[in-house]
């Protein structure tokens, strides 16, 4: 009795180093993994870190110059691509600095097809649009709801959310509807790397501040 | 002790019953409803145009009318409260 009970600790705790080892391996292999993917994705001359939710450091990688460019009164599409380490979303901020629209996107595929980070603004809108350099086999128009923000081509626009693009910004159905319709010719267009969604949180909990105090105060 | 155990037990039933009563899900008759959400009570009519307003906006239809954002707290929060609460179409900030 005693020695099969040893026998069953014996067992469970072979199995709990194992278990362990595979997790430690997989652990391991995903990190290396992501190292390679990241690794894939050419860098970008600019860096651009968001300090608010209008408000974006701009540096130069090359020279190491830094500005501040304040867009706060604007209405902004902040891009933060679909690469290890960004969100793969876009946020739409009004003139008065309030994210009201969050949707899925896809931007560039590594291997020269990145989108570039930068502050550009919507040169162009066309409803209707098939690409000139990636026209679609089967004819239908691959690029509708087009918001150029490039002089080279590069737009956000309807588009598969799971397939990386030539350097487009691919946005869904839904969203791409909602975002078009408010959308202006001269609309800033921010492309970043890295994170902006925790604006969206501290807006949420100063929503919820305001109506805390609204409902104690009426 | 059996009379503290009797009156634990007593307390305890009757604050369960008290808290059932005073559930946040009971509606008043001067409550605001729009789209089945509960907005409070007593709400004024810029309260609820920005609440119509968030819910358009949530709908993907941006709706907003900013000079009242900026000068009229009623507006401002019940379009933060219809931002927060309307399920639109796109459902797209509160995630």
């Amino acid at each position: 009795m005693q020695l099969s009970s040893n026998k069953g600790v014996f067992t469970k705790n072979v199995f709990l180093v194992l278990l362990t080892a595979c997790l430690m391996t997989s652990s391991a292999l995903s990190e290396e993994k992501r190292e390679v993917l990241v690794s894939k994705f050419r860098e970008q001359p600019v860096d651009i870190k968001p300090l608010s939710i209008t408000k974006f450091e701009v540096k130069d990688k090359k020279s190491g110059k830094k500005k501040i460019v304040d867009l706060t009164g604007e209405k902004i599409i902040v891009v933060s691509v679909s690469e290890p380490g960004s969100e793969g979303k876009s946020y739409a901020v009004d003139e008065d600095g309030t994210i009201w629209w969050v949707d899925e996107i896809a931007s560039g595929a590594y291997g020269g097809h990145e989108t570039p980070s930068g502050i550009f603004h919507v040169l162009l809108k066309r409803r209707y649009h098939m690409s000139a350099t990636h026209p679609s086999p089967d004819g239908k128009n691959n690029m509708d709801f087009e918001m150029l923000f490039t002089h080279d081509g590069i737009a956000l626009h309807l588009g598969n959310t799971r397939a990386l693009s030539h350097g487009c910004i691919h946005v869904g159905r839904k969203d791409v509807e909602a975002m078009f319709k408010w959308v202006e010719v001269g609309t800033k267009v921010v492309v970043m790397r890295g994170n902006y969604g925790h604006f969206l949180n501290e807006e949420i909990k100063a929503f919820q501040k305001d109506i805390k105090a609204y409902d104690r105060t009426h | 002790m059996p009379y503290v155990k009797t009156h634990f037990f007593v307390t305890i039933i009757v604050g369960i019953f008290f808290n059932a009563c005073t559930s946040s899900s009971i509606t008043h008759a001067n409550d605001y409803i729009y789209k089945g959400i509960n907005f409070g009570a007593d709400r004024d009519a810029n309260f609820k145009k920005g609440v119509q307003d968030a819910c358009k906006t949530a709908d993907g239809d941006y709706t907003k009318d900013h000079q009242m954002f900026k000068n009229d707290i009623s507006y401002r929060v019940g379009w933060e409260d219809g931002r927060l609460n309307c399920k639109g179409e796109g459902d797209a900030v509160v995630q």
